[in-house]
């Protein structure tokens, strides 16, 4: 019984030893997907549709 | 091994859709994501082609949504005794575990999937950053599997779905709430990696750090980390079960 | 050969398998058989690697199921009580993924699902949802994926329970069909079912073994065993001191007054010389004579209240 403790313990601990080693090797490693960094307002269509709602 | 995975993913997938229980749990989903994203996230109000309005919500969707899902992993087999049938097959706990996890998430991936008339939406209107909502995409995937992790625990330690629901909306949301700036400010005594620690064991943060658009290797170590571990503890309580 | 050494379970405080050794070898069909809570289930479950067992030792075909469960399992075919299975699946679906899991496919898988829904004839009912099953059928689906690998082992829990008559027979007779070089254990309370179907029987009550013999040796130890009915068409006086005085007769029930009589032997000894000497001395008029087979519920319930003490009815 004691042992199936132990266990659980020793998940959380190497969660947490996890995330702290992957925190300091892998700070950097990125995958950058963005196109733009520009904000897209929506086309000049948007007189074609009205939001519900909106007045006019 | 592999094999035996497979069988038990079909399996699950089959009693899914045997009833309309999957369809209408879908069909509420996208409703709901619609509803959140179109009105609550005043998506035309803001007059941007990105989808932030919509992906905002995911955490709080998933809140409710992945529970009831997970509750119906193992504790109505614990309650109708099918367990008995599925733990005397030749199908080793593990086995089993990740089987009705990767089933569950599968489910929980073809709902997000059915959302691509947002993504529609948005291209038409206007120049969207489609990396970015790709990005979103699998955020919001490893986001929902680690919610679904914590809750195929969840069931196994009861027979009562509706406690399993209880119990994995709990634990789902003190892992959410922890990178929030109320919690946080909670620690102005601790030092500064401390804070960051618990900031980072947030679904909030680094949800919403992948949904900028990049992809942090951190991030994923974290999700797969997540789901590694509450898979874990399913098994444990499993053996613990056997041995009771 | 299936080796059981010493096996113990405990819930916490209460012990429901205490002990517990046996073998049974292929071509047998063992019966286990006592009173609800005796442990026969929870000795299934420790057989079939559903639950660990605090104690003692499971070998089966050489396979130690504590150590290797998945091994014994795969040449194990087991009916749970209850007979539970996925309920939103059809009959078809259902033993399409038993067949999965015990490694068959294409052709092989179908060929071996036909077999079985022939065997135990599902056919009507292939297509069905499990859970719009009676009873009868659940429990003929549960067998037929018991029996979908051909198992060397089979272990069914109280396969007839709650079944009609004609049910009950069916089932029966498809376990007495079963191949000779397989080991079967069966689970019941139903004492009819033992001298049916079963080649040996093990009375097992607070997880205890009580006794180990085949049905006819058990019958033996009744006290009915080779007891002889008489009944007389008429009333004769001094019938009952008559027939205590006979030698070898250790008892005589009156059933009837002056009419009827039951005859007890000393340890199971034939009377029947004796009674027709006297029944020819006398003259008497006799209506009926008979020799009683032993009785196991007779045995059932004397081995079973001697070992555990105040117990209600059985």
């Amino acid at each position: 019984m004691k042992n199936s403790v132990i266990k659980v313990f020793a998940a959380f601990i190497g969660f947490v030893l996890v995330m702290a080693i992957s925190g300091s090797l892998f700070s950097g490693l990125r995958l950058d997907l963005t196109e733009q960094k520009n904000l897209h307002p929506f086309r000049r269509h948007q007189t074609h549709f009205e939001p519900v709602g909106s007045t006019g | 091994m592999n094999s035996m995975i497979n069988s038990v993913i079909k399996r699950e997938l089959y009693s899914y859709f045997a009833t309309p229980v999957a369809y209408v749990f879908i069909l509420m989903f996208l409703v709901l994501a619609g509803v959140f994203t179109f009105y609550l996230g005043h998506f035309y109000e803001r007059g941007q082609a990105d989808l932030a309005a919509f992906f905002n919500f995911h955490p709080w969707l998933y809140l409710f949504f992945m529970p009831a899902i997970a509750m119906g992993l193992w504790s109505p087999e614990r309650q109708l005794g099918t367990i008995e049938l599925l733990m005397t097959l030749p199908i080793s706990q593990w086995q089993a575990v990740v089987g009705k996890f990767v089933a569950a998430w599968l489910f929980a991936g073809l709902a997000l999937v059915m959302t691509f008339p947002i993504w529609l939406t948005v291209a038409y209107l206007g120049d969207p950053d489609n990396g970015v909502i790709l990005a979103g995409y699998v955020g919001s995937w490893l986001m929902a599997g680690s919610f679904l992790a914590i809750g195929s625990c969840m069931s196994v330690l009861t027979k009562n779905q509706i406690i399993a629901f209880i119990l994995t909306v709990v634990v789902c949301f003190i892992f959410m709430v922890s990178g929030v700036p109320m919690v946080l400010d909670a620690f102005t005594w601790a030092p500064q990696w401390l804070i960051d620690f618990v900031a980072g064991l947030s679904f909030l943060t680094r949800f919403e750090a992948i949904s900028r658009g990049v992809i942090d290797l951190r991030d994923l170590v974290y999700f797969a980390a997540m789901i590694g571990l509450w898979l874990y503890l399913t098994q444990w309580a499993l053996q613990r079960s056997k041995h009771q | 050969m299936i080796r059981v050494d010493t096996l113990t379970k405990q819930f916490g405080e209460f012990t429901a398998v205490n002990q517990l050794s046996f073998t049974v070898a292929p071509g047998e069909v063992l019966g286990f058989l006592g009173p609800n809570g005796a442990g026969k289930s929870t000795t299934m479950k420790m057989l079939t690697g559903f639950l660990q067992p605090s104690a003692g030792q499971i070998t089966i075909e050489g396979i130690n199921v504590l150590t290797d469960a998945q091994q014994a399992q795969a040449i194990i075919g087991y009916l749970p009580e209850g007979a539970p299975a996925y309920g939103e699946m059809t009959v078809a679906a259902f033993l399409g993924f038993i067949a999965d899991v015990r490694g068959y496919r294409g052709s092989e898988k179908q060929q071996r699902i036909d077999t079985v829904v022939a065997q135990v004839e599902l056919q009507a009912v292939l297509h069905k949802r499990i859970e719009t099953l009676s009873k009868g059928f659940t429990r003929r689906v549960g067998l037929a994926q018991a029996l979908i690998h051909d198992p060397k082992v089979l272990i069914l829990d109280e396969p007839t329970d709650g079944l009609d008559p004609n049910q009950k027979h069916q089932v029966r007779e498809l376990i007495k069909g079963l191949a000779a070089d397989k080991i079967v254990i069966i689970s019941t309370h139903i004492l009819e079912e033992v001298s049916a179907v079963c080649s040996r029987a093990l009375i097992i009550a607070d997880g205890r073994l009580l006794l180990d013999g085949k049905p006819h040796e058990l019958e033996a130890q009744s006290r009915y065993h080779n007891a002889i009915l008489i009944e007389l068409e008429s009333e004769q006086e001094d019938a009952l001191d008559t027939l205590r005085s006979l030698e070898g007769v250790a008892s005589v029930d009156e059933l009837e007054e002056n009419r009827c009589f039951m005859l007890f032997p000393q340890g199971g000894k034939l009377l029947m010389r004796e009674v027709v000497r006297v029944l020819d001395e006398k003259q008497w008029p006799v209506e009926n004579l008979h020799v009683e087979k032993g009785r196991l519920d007779d045995v059932f319930r004397q081995v079973t209240h001697e070992a555990s003490a105040p117990v209600a009815a059985v």
